[in-house]
């Protein structure tokens, strides 16, 4: 057959080049002279998953970059920048940085970024260049492993354009600097933080400051609260909503209601089942959730029934969830204990809509008959019972031994 | 979004005539799709036979069959059925009907086959010949050297 893909016009070409890493598209400069420049135009710099494994081949890289720049030079400007470089050897920060910056502050300079996604997996922390944070076209940010100082900090914060920002392993110096950065994106609509760190631990968050600070265009939240109790205030608006709960967490404590949020994920539950009951009071939409005992930040701990100590009292109200959306009710790593069946029963008892419960247990597999003989407020209810016997070395969510049942409706 | 399309109100239908003749009763707002034959309609208003001169009937008709049922999880299947030939025709024929996500879903389906393949392979797949002179593409390789480190041997 002949060489049709030549006879696409440059934009379409382009536009498969745009789903390869760079290196590839690259490269393609040489499969004729039809495709010789073709790469050029593409607004798509990926280099992800890049593996450097010694000195000599992390100068080629650099020497890669530096030659794609330059030779992009005229060409449309960049709005993709992803760089996700893995280290086989220990490759000291001060190393890489200076290059780096160099780098992003070239792409930053033609304008029209729009997605940024960076990450080096170098001994000692990379510092954040701070113009990425002054760039009104950012449309995505995500990092991962930086540290972010800059004296010059709260003047330059300025991302009018980002609605989605992801930050892993993030160290900066004040809680207050990551607040500051947040009200630097007023139309964030996805936020995902997971192990922020900050220098100074003795600094708390002055509640008269942010009392009445929100993200109101926030849609979406995946927050890790384990060292860095998240002011709950910010995310009151979001429709979904992942979270770890922290060990120290107060109940109480100033948590919003969320009046639009309908899907959440918990994790870390550690059998703090009335934690549950302050969910329900504060989500009076919520349709679906999804607990697990378990999680990154759990005690890792074999129970048994002498840690059984929760003394579950039904709340003598129904919270309007319960009666009205509530369809979907997922609880994991369950063990057996006396507040996961009564909450799982409370649960089943006031659910007026709920069609689907499913437990995983890591305990007892007999809980499934006791369960299953609980009172359902909801004729439709299917309850569905996975076992998996629990490995502590194994971090990995899928089993090799799920027992799989099905109850199905009763009425 | 498949629901909405069946219940659009308009239910003129049209007929699409393919390169080898095959003939193609579709819903008006299943034709809009094709931004070619949407400028066709909006040229002649009366036209109840669009001829469709680069395209086989066996294209268009994977092609209706994929505006009608677009959505993700049909996006992530339709790619898997196709070989590298029909990829490229469908690539073609979504380029002439101006159908964007179509053209989308198909950029990305011929870039994940291409995905870490050395560039003989790419040549091969694609057959394009090689028109380079050997000091030009000696030239190319020395001054992208990182970019031909470490290639699937294909």
């Amino acid at each position: 057959m002949m060489d049709m893909i030549s006879t696409l016009p440059d934009d379409i070409l382009c536009h498969v080049l745009s789903f390869l890493k760079t290196k590839q598209a690259v490269a393609t400069s040489i499969l004729s002279k039809r495709w010789k420049h073709l790469w050029l135009s593409v607004p798509v710099l990926d280099f992800s998953r890049t593996r450097v494994t010694d000195q000599e081949a992390n100068f080629r890289f650099h020497d890669f970059v530096y030659s794609v720049l330059l030779s992009r030079d005229s060409a449309p400007p960049v709005k993709f920048f992803r760089l996700y470089v893995m280290y086989n050897y220990t490759q000291h920060v001060n190393l890489i940085m200076p290059s780096v910056s160099k780098w992003i502050n070239f792409v930053l300079q033609r304008g029209g970024l729009e997605y940024l996604d960076l990450y080096m997996d170098t001994s000692g922390w990379p510092t954040l260049p701070i113009n990425i944070l002054s760039c009104t076209t950012l449309v995505a940010l995500k990092l991962c492993f930086f540290r972010v100082v800059d004296h010059r900090f709260s003047s330059v914060l300025l991302l009018p354009s980002l609605k989605t920002l992801h930050l892993h392993l993030i160290r900066f110096a004040k809680r207050q600097d990551f607040m500051f950065l947040l009200a630097a994106c007023p139309n964030l609509e996805d936020l995902l933080i997971s192990a922020l760190l900050f220098d100074d631990e003795e600094d708390s968050l002055s509640c008269n400051e942010w009392k009445n600070f929100s993200l109101s265009n926030l849609t979406k939240a995946n927050v890790d609260s384990y060292y860095f109790q998240f002011p709950m205030k910010v995310l009151h608006n979001v429709q979904s909503l992942s979270m770890c709960i922290a060990k120290a967490h107060c109940f109480n404590d100033a948590i919003p209601t969320f009046h639009n949020l309908t899907c959440m994920h918990l994790e870390s539950l550690n059998n703090r089942c009335h934690f549950i009951v302050e969910v329900f009071k504060h989500c009076p939409k919520l349709q679906e959730l999804y607990v697990d005992e378990d999680g990154m930040n759990s005690d890792y701990q074999p129970w048994t029934k002498k840690d059984d100590k929760e003394n579950w009292v039904d709340p003598n109200f129904v919270p309007q969830c319960l009666s009205l959306h509530l369809r979907v009710f997922c609880f994991s790593s369950v063990f057996g204990l006396q507040g996961e069946l009564q909450l799982a029963r409370y649960i089943l008892k006031n659910a007026r809509v709920l069609q689907t419960m499913r437990i995983s247990t890591i305990g007892e597999p007999e809980i499934k008959d006791l369960l299953s003989s609980f009172p359902r407020a909801s004729s439709s209810c299917k309850l569905t019972f996975v076992y998996l016997p629990r490995d502590y070395s194994s971090e990995s969510d899928s089993s090799l031994d799920a027992n799989e049942t099905s109850i199905g409706s009763d009425a | 979004m498949a629901e909405e399309k069946s219940q659009a109100s308009s239910s003129k239908m049209l007929t699409l005539k393919a390169s080898d003749g095959v003939l193609f009763e579709v819903e008006l707002n299943i034709a809009k799709e094709m931004k070619t034959v949407q400028a066709y309609i909006d040229d002649c208003e009366d036209i109840e036979t669009i001829p469709i001169p680069n395209v086989l009937g066996k294209h268009l008709a994977i092609v209706i069959e994929y505006i009608k049922k677009t959505n993700e999880e049909y996006d992530a299947e339709f790619e898997k059925q196709w070989n590298m030939d029909d990829l490229q025709l469908l690539l073609l024929a979504a380029n002439y009907l101006n159908i964007s996500g179509l053209q989308e879903c198909l950029c990305k389906a011929i870039a994940k086959r291409i995905e870490n393949k050395s560039p003989e392979y790419v040549r091969k797949v694609f057959n394009i010949e090689n028109d380079h002179s050997p000091e030009e593409e000696a030239k190319l390789r020395k001054e992208y050297k990182w970019a031909f480190e470490g290639v699937d041997k294909d």
